[in-house]
């Protein structure tokens, strides 16, 4: 199957003993079919609260509001069966460690022949030969060999094209790529890159790739999400994203990526400020006490969403459409 | 001047006993190279960035450099006096210090910051005329409230345990630095924050660093000078800038395409290197950078390069040098530290 993906006003809220963490505020995301999606952000701006609830596995002290359609469906009003019977066939996940992906007792062909386990109608040869023409796709050749092998055998970027694999035998239609390739070396790094690009021309899902590393972004996505402090402050084309960026933070944190300067730099430029609690959130901007550009409204009322063309929006007091 | 530390082919083996080799005790076990004559001298004042994927041997070499595994061979020198012995490395100990990897794992969770930070001083049984000042004036010289005294190494984020863990290493006023991968897993945010910090301490401390990392785009602004290793051998050294602008050895010159461009117009299209770093395991025979090479010949198969000294303080571990390509390898002289500032000097090092 491959459908859309729409959020709408999601917000997610952990009760915890200190009170309640307002993780996710009011996001709302769309992603079509053959799109490669992109969440950029720094630690606790909400990405990995995003893709748990995306992936419906989202703990027992999370509250949700608004909605995550799929297709027809609506994914946060489901029941635990169909959650299930979701996840591993219409929804995969790569994660961060591929190292944790894996059982470390049963061999890889033994797990990636679980992992088919909602395909009832073909039998154990045919999962095999599908195994090895998915490896063969992720550049591993000696199929046979890999799958008799346990996953503390394997190297770190074998493992991640190993996961990839075992994430797209299930026919997902919304791919979920967490840090795929921040466990890696830079080399194997741009190989997994490569890799993703090269299977995407044949992938009619959705593929959301979630990092902090503004350079994977921009060699993966066609569109961008940015997030800070739980929520979406800015969102758009890649390019736009990049080179005309709008919201003051997605500019602060394009400029603190030392990728950029090819001459050295006395000093690393940095963002003043540390992110506000999530259980006391600042009544205007999330980003005002850091914003270089601060004005009256900011601190006191939340910014508006400005539409600046289609596909491109921003949250801030300062942005002219 | 006399270098801060200098290793003279420095090699660490290990022997690879596997449970049937020591039960049923036969041949001496085979032996790996896990750093192979390694030869760095690291000047007063300097910063290196010490540059290689995992499996390089760079946290190894790191290590070795302070006496936390032991050398097979080769000879380490600090401040011009051989490095020998126990009480030797104890002296190199008390005058260097390491940031490890991890910053919260390296912060004991059952004590203080308080008592993390003065730790130093009782280690080396230094008098403290007062244990909470000194350490409110660590914490203050790296920007953190006096009020982190009390608090448990859990209570802090990653760039305050990262600040931590400079204020420690900083304690005893060392002249040698050694940070292994100090931002790793911090956003770029505060990446820049800790580098700062650690610029603006070097210029009132003066002591010399090294970083070693695997981040390029990170250590081009903070190092003076680049030594790349590549399966426990370092294949190029030389200033900084010149490397990033004109790399000579093809392993360096992948790794500068490899690291991902944060502009979607400039996206790569093809890989600038394939495959894994092999293990020590297999060292690949010859040039052991030949089973990745794009630019490999016959020559590399067959004979491991010898290190040479070009001009502009750089030398270089490869048959084929990328900016020389095609001119034989020349014979002149066999102490490359002669050669700097000499033009269009070809030197070779020591043959293997």
């Amino acid at each position: 199957m491959t459908a859309s993906l729409t959020v709408e006003n999601l917000s997610v809220r952990y009760r915890t003993p200190h009170g309640s963490v307002h993780a996710l505020r009011h996001v709302n995301m769309e992603a079509r079919p053959g799109e490669v999606i992109g969440i950029v952000g720094e630690s606790g701006c909400g990405k990995s609260t995003l893709v748990t609830a995306l992936a419906n596995l989202l703990p027992a002290n999370a509250s949700v509001d608004g909605s995550i359609r799929y297709g027809a469906l609506d994914l946060t009003g489901l029941d635990e069966r169909h959650r299930r019977a979701l996840r591993g066939d219409e929804i995969a996940l790569v994660g961060q460690d591929p190292m944790t992906a894996f059982n470390p007792v049963l061999t890889i062909g033994d797990q990636l022949i679980d992992f088919q386990h909602h395909r009832k109608d073909i039998g154990r040869a045919d999962k095999k030969n599908r195994i090895a023409d998915m490896l063969a796709k992720v550049g591993i050749s000696d199929a046979d060999r890999r799958m008799a092998n346990y996953p503390h055998e394997l190297s770190g970027g074998m493992r991640q094209r190993v996961a990839i694999a075992a994430a797209l035998l299930t026919d997902p239609g919304l791919l979920i790529a967490d840090e795929p390739t921040t466990a890696l070396d830079v080399t194997m790094e741009a190989q997994i890159i490569h890799l993703l690009r090269e299977l995407r021309r044949e992938y009619n899902g959705v593929i959301i790739v979630v990092s902090h590393h503004l350079g994977v972004i921009a060699e993966l996505c066609d569109r961008v999400y940015v997030m800070y402090a739980g929520e979406v402050v800015e969102s758009g084309d890649v390019d736009a994203i990049f080179h005309d960026a709008r919201h003051p933070y997605t500019r602060a944190l394009l400029a603190c990526d030392p990728a950029r300067f090819h001459e050295r730099l006395e000093r690393l430029p940095t963002i003043p400020g540390s992110l506000p609690s999530l259980t006391q959130l600042p009544v205007g901007c999330v980003y005002a006490p850091r914003c270089a550009d601060c004005f009256e409204p900011c601190p006191v009322h939340p910014p508006p969403v400005v539409r600046l063309s289609a596909d491109h929006a921003v949250s801030c007091h300062g942005a002219r459409a | 001047m006399t270098p801060i530390i200098t290793t003279e082919e420095l090699s660490v083996t290990f022997a690879r006993r596997r449970l049937s080799d020591r039960l049923l005790g036969l041949s001496p076990p085979p032996e790996f190279n896990i750093l192979d004559k390694v030869s760095l001298a690291l000047m007063p004042g300097e910063t290196l960035g010490l540059v290689g994927e995992s499996g390089s041997g760079k946290t190894t070499l790191a290590r070795t450099m302070l006496g936390l595994n032991r050398a097979s061979e080769g000879e380490i020198r600090f401040e011009g006096r051989p490095v020998k012995t126990q009480p030797d490395f104890r002296m190199v100990r008390r005058k260097s210090a390491m940031m490890f990897q991890d910053p919260v794992a390296s912060l004991s969770p059952r004590q203080k910051v308080g008592a993390l930070l003065t730790e130093p001083f009782v280690i080396r049984r230094m008098a403290m005329h007062d244990r909470k000042a000194t350490a409110k004036s660590l914490l203050a010289q790296v920007g953190l409230p006096a009020s982190f005294v009390e608090r448990y190494p859990h209570e802090l984020s990653g760039g305050q345990a990262r600040r931590v863990g400079v204020a420690r290493a900083l304690a005893l006023k060392p002249s040698l630095l050694i940070a292994d991968e100090p931002t790793a897993g911090l956003d770029v945010s505060v990446q820049g924050d800790i580098l700062n910090l650690i610029a603006e301490l070097k210029e009132e401390l003066a002591f010399a660093s090294m970083i070693v990392t695997h981040n390029l785009a990170m250590v081009r602004h903070v190092s003076d000078r680049l030594a790349i290793m590549y399966l426990g051998r370092l294949v190029e050294t030389g200033p900084t800038q010149d490397v990033f602008d004109a790399p000579l050895h093809p392993y360096t010159a992948s790794l500068i395409k490899s690291e991902p461009v944060p502009d979607p117009r400039r996206r790569r299209e093809s890989l600038a290197i394939k495959g894994e770093i092999p293990s020590v395991f297999r060292r690949p025979q010859g040039c052991e950078f030949h089973t990745r090479c794009p630019v490999a010949r016959e020559l590399c198969r067959a004979a491991t390069p010898s290190y040479r000294a070009l001009s502009g303080n750089r030398t270089v571990r490869c048959h084929f040098p990328l900016e020389n390509r095609g001119q034989e390898p020349e014979v002149l002289n066999s102490a490359f530290a002669n050669s700097r500032g000499k033009k269009h000097d070809q030197v070779e090092y020591r043959s293997t």
